[in-house]
């Protein structure tokens, strides 16, 4: 146990510079954003109300009030999250093949530690998903900032205040990243997990027989989507018809089930068949 | 620990930042204001089979659904998540669920279902389009025996489906054991357009369509345009022996106008029992009242508003007259939107003002009332529990009635 | 007792370990010769559980778990550390990871080679690269040690300090396993060979035997071997 989480403290840092620069990235790209495009949009206001006369209350009657929803679809502010996803999804295969194809063949240490193969395949996965959280937890903490500082740029007559829970439902990309509520919080990303779990044992297979591997890690993607989908395709061919909770319970059963295949599996081959 | 130090924030920050946000989310919905209705006449016992379906909305982007069942507001993000899947469903669904789990599997709509003592029946149009558009349906038919629970389900090829561009089953009935189902048809054509009400008999144990008849076919050709309209069913899957089609004619104008042309449209009902189609005396009924009516197969109520007051106007199918026509003791405004329903023998009546800018929102009202007498038996008005509630307003869906 | 039993391993269709079976000492140097490419390399992987394999290999009479990790240790011929690293870092991972890592044998094989921990792993030099494999694999208290071509592209003098390792007191009572192709420096250290080619063992042999009872060195055995 001590050793897993040595284990995942040591991918944690390892990767602890790119990660702060993701950070960074977006701290100082979506507080530009705030800046930026408030002072932009103020003006295309107080354009507006010039050249039609209008006051602040017929701008608002005419063209709606500002809100925060105008910030958030700017690529400045949703920019750095696509960054950081991509980065991310990115690390999902780069955390396992930088040991192999990196300057030095750290993978040779790395399986002699004295622990288990499943230790190593799951802090590897404990890494990336505490990453994944520490990004969106972060976003969540900024953002009241942005908002609040938002709200104290735009003059009272024009604004329109929204909650940060209102801005997360309003912005498509924000409500995918942190879910309205908790229990959508945990299927979201107990589903991420899943698909991290599959991609990661596709990458042993392809570790363990290389060019064959990878068409045995495509084929293992392949079953675990139809797999999952199986309830649909009951649907949608077989001509019967689940009640929406026996849905869901259908599909939380084979997700945990993929899941929990899919790390076995994964150490499985870690262990017994990838070669150095 | 140096070493740790990552980490450790990581964690923390996941934990603090995520547990907080959502501890807050989980308390904001328990702060919105819940609606009750304050009795101001009659027995409050008249409000236990009401549901109001309607939302909380300001002038931005807030939206919350909510729902008033027995005098208790309940937001939908108060309700656990595998509540919220199965998402809004009428009552009467619901309540067919419950008893009829098996055989209620995919039949979510109500004016596809027929229900007696007995029997629960089931049609559907079951299309695809194919890559040259041509449309492929059948109907899925399923019998319910009540007794043993003995299910019948089958498909059948729908007759005639070249032509057929669309059908949409509007009524399903059981009439002397052969299934009667009343769909509207769009028909395949190229120069005009055409929209036909057909009704198919099905014999559900042979699996065959006995008969498709046209009850009313109109074609036409832009700018003129031809609509079948029903009346709200207050009862769509209980046996009725009369349908009621509105049959609207008019012209489309080049501004995008619609007119009209009153004279050429017409009211039809057709009788089950006696096979029989006939056109309704537009003296004893007008089309207004017929379109904006609520029919339960024997009676049709339309609500009418005349000099401040509304008025609750009872129809007779086979007599075809006037039988009944009482005064509500609600003051009628413009502005106000009333939601009605009829059941139990009662009108139950909901005026809601919508909110405008800056003005103190009305409560809503609602007033249930005996329909043959007109006697009021409840009347009561929305309260808050919070008074700084005044940017939201209340946005009412429907009401149902259990 | 390191013993392979019967081990093969193909590569697609390629044989790289035919039926390969010998068995290492504790206390004694045995050293795999073979020319490049015979499967030296891949011999001391299996036996550390790095490649798959069909046969046996057992450890003091006992399969390979994650625990033997403590007992046997395998030094390769490339930096297993991560570039970035200094010599302190990669020091305090083992101790981390490892229960029998021996911080006092580790300084004394620090000053032995005179390595310095502020040295990053990136800025080594080759012999130094070897030298620091070679630290942090005999720092650990295992009872078995496997090194991959110790001596392959480095300096003479860092070769002689190698070597001098290998008649210190550092690695007695261990079993090691040496795979090499230049047995010149360390020949007068091996107490039995085994000499491969094309994945089998074409002769197994204890160099003292060899020289009192046929009069012939290491490098004899080879010259007759390869070039018959």
């Amino acid at each position: 146990m001590m050793r897993y989480i040595k284990l995942v403290n040591f991918e944690i840092n390892r990767f602890s510079k790119i990660y702060l620069s993701l950070l960074l990235i977006t701290l100082v790209s979506q507080f530009a954003g705030v800046i930026i495009v408030t002072k932009s949009l103020l003006k295309d206001a107080r354009d507006i109300m010039k050249e039609e006369r209008l006051s602040e209350a017929a701008y608002i009657t005419n063209y709606g009030s500002l809100d925060f929803n105008h910030i958030a679809n700017t690529l400045l502010f949703v920019g750095p999250i696509a960054l950081s996803a991509v980065a991310l999804i990115f690390y999902i295969f780069l955390i396992w093949y930088r040991d192999w194809f990196g300057k030095n063949t750290f993978i040779y240490r790395l399986l002699m530690v004295p622990t288990s193969r499943l230790s190593i395949y799951l802090s590897k996965a404990t890494a990336i998903f505490l990453m994944v959280l520490g990004l969106i937890a972060f976003q969540i903490i900024i953002l009241p900032m942005q908002n609040a500082l938002f709200n104290s740029n735009v003059p009272e007559a024009l604004l329109n205040e929204m909650s940060i829970s209102t801005i997360t439902i309003a912005n498509p990309i924000l409500s995918l990243i942190i879910p309205s509520t908790f229990t959508q919080f945990l299927i979201s990303y107990g589903a991420g997990l899943m698909i991290m779990s599959i991609l990661f044992t596709s990458i042993m297979f392809e570790r363990s027989f290389r060019i064959k591997g990878i068409i045995m890690g495509l084929l293992y993607c392949g079953i675990a989507a139809v797999l999952f989908l199986a309830p649909f395709f009951v649907m949608g061919f077989g001509n019967f018809h689940f009640y929406p909770n026996e849905l869901f319970g259908l599909l939380l059963a084979i997700g945990i089930i993929l899941t929990g295949l899919s790390v076995w599996l994964g150490a499985w081959l870690l262990k017994n068949r990838v070669t150095v | 620990m140096k070493r740790y130090l990552c980490s450790i924030i990581i964690g923390m920050v996941v934990i603090l930042s995520i547990g907080t946000y959502y501890v807050k989310v989980a308390s904001s919905a328990s702060s919105l204001p819940k609606y009750t209705f304050k009795t101001l006449e009659g027995s409050d016992k008249e409000l236990d089979p009401v549901i109001i379906n309607a939302s909380l909305q300001n002038s931005s982007n807030f939206y919350e659904p909510l729902t008033i069942e027995s005098n208790t507001t309940t937001y939908e993000s108060e309700r656990s998540y595998l509540e919220n899947l199965t998402g809004r469903q009428g009552h009467e669904i619901e309540r067919l669920v419950k008893e009829h789990r098996s055989f209620m599997r995919g039949k979510d709509s109500i004016s596809s279902l027929y229900e007696d003592d007995d029997f629960l029946a089931y049609a559907w149009v079951n299309s695809e389009y194919t890559k040259s558009g041509n449309m492929e349906a059948k109907f899925d038919i399923g019998l319910l025996e009540k007794k043993d629970e003995e299910e019948t389900s089958f498909q059948i090829e729908l007759p005639n489906q070249g032509r057929i561009m669309n059908a949409d089953v509007r009524d399903v009935q059981l009439v002397h054991s052969k299934l009667q189902v009343l769909t509207m048809n769009d028909v395949n054509s190229n120069s005009e357009q055409t929209k036909e009400v057909h009704l198919y008999t099905i014999d559900i144990a042979n699996k065959k369509v006995l008969s498709d008849k046209t009850l009313v076919s109109e074609s036409f050709t832009y700018p003129d345009q031809v609509d079948f309209e029903m009346p709200i069913d207050v009862a769509p899957s209980m046996p009725n022996n009369m349908v009621f089609i509105s049959l609207i004619k008019g012209v489309n104008h080049e501004d995008g106008s619609f007119e009209e042309k009153l004279k050429e449209s017409k009211l039809l009902s057709y009788n089950y029992e006696t096979e029989k189609l006939e056109t309704v005396k537009k003296e004893s009924l007008s089309l207004d009242m017929a379109r904006s009516g609520y029919s339960d197969g024997k009676n049709l109520y339309a609500v009418e508003m005349k000099s401040g007051k509304y008025r609750i106007k009872t129809f007779d199918f086979s007599s075809q007259t006037l039988t009944n026509d009482k005064e509500l003791d609600i003051a009628a405004n413009k502005e106000d939107q009333y939601t009605a329903a009829f059941k139990n023998g009662r009108v139950y009546f909901l005026l809601n003002r919508m909110n405008q800018e800056g003005k103190t929102n009305k409560p809503a009202k609602l007033l249930i009332a005996d329909i043959k007498t007109g006697k009021t038996l409840y009347k009561g008005e929305t309260v808050m529990n919070k008074k700084n509630s005044k940017i939201f307003g209340l946005f009412i869906d429907d009401l149902e009635i259990k | 007792m390191i013993e392979v039993k019967k081990i093969s391993k193909n590569y697609g269709r390629k044989k790289i370990l035919d039926d390969v079976s010998f068995t290492a000492n504790k206390g004694e140097v045995t050293c795999l010769i073979g020319i490049n490419g015979v499967g030296k390399t891949t011999t001391l992987k299996a036996i550390m559980g790095l490649t798959p394999y069909k046969g046996e290999i057992l450890i003091d009479d006992q399969k390979m778990t994650k625990d033997s990790y403590e007992k046997i240790t395998f030094i390769p011929d490339a930096p297993t550390m991560l570039p970035q690293m200094t010599i302190k870092q990669a020091m305090v991972f083992m101790s981390d990871f490892y229960t029998s890592w021996n911080p006092e044998r580790a300084n004394q094989l620090m000053g032995f080679f005179k390595l310095k921990e502020e040295n990053r792993i990136s800025e080594l030099s080759k012999g130094n690269t070897a030298k620091l494999n070679l630290m942090l694999g005999l720092s650990l208290d295992v009872d078995y040690v496997l090194m991959d071509e110790p001596f392959s592209g480095i300096d003479m003098f860092s070769r002689e300090q190698i070597a001098d390792v290998f008649a210190s007191h550092l690695i007695e009572d261990r079993g090691v396993i040496i795979t090499t192709h230049e047995i010149g420096d360390i020949e007068h250290l091996i107490d039995k060979v085994i000499l491969l080619d094309n994945g089998s063992v074409l002769k197994e042999f204890n160099t003292e035997e060899m020289r009192e009872e046929e009069g012939k060195s290491v490098v004899d055995v080879m010259r007759e071997v390869y070039q018959s």
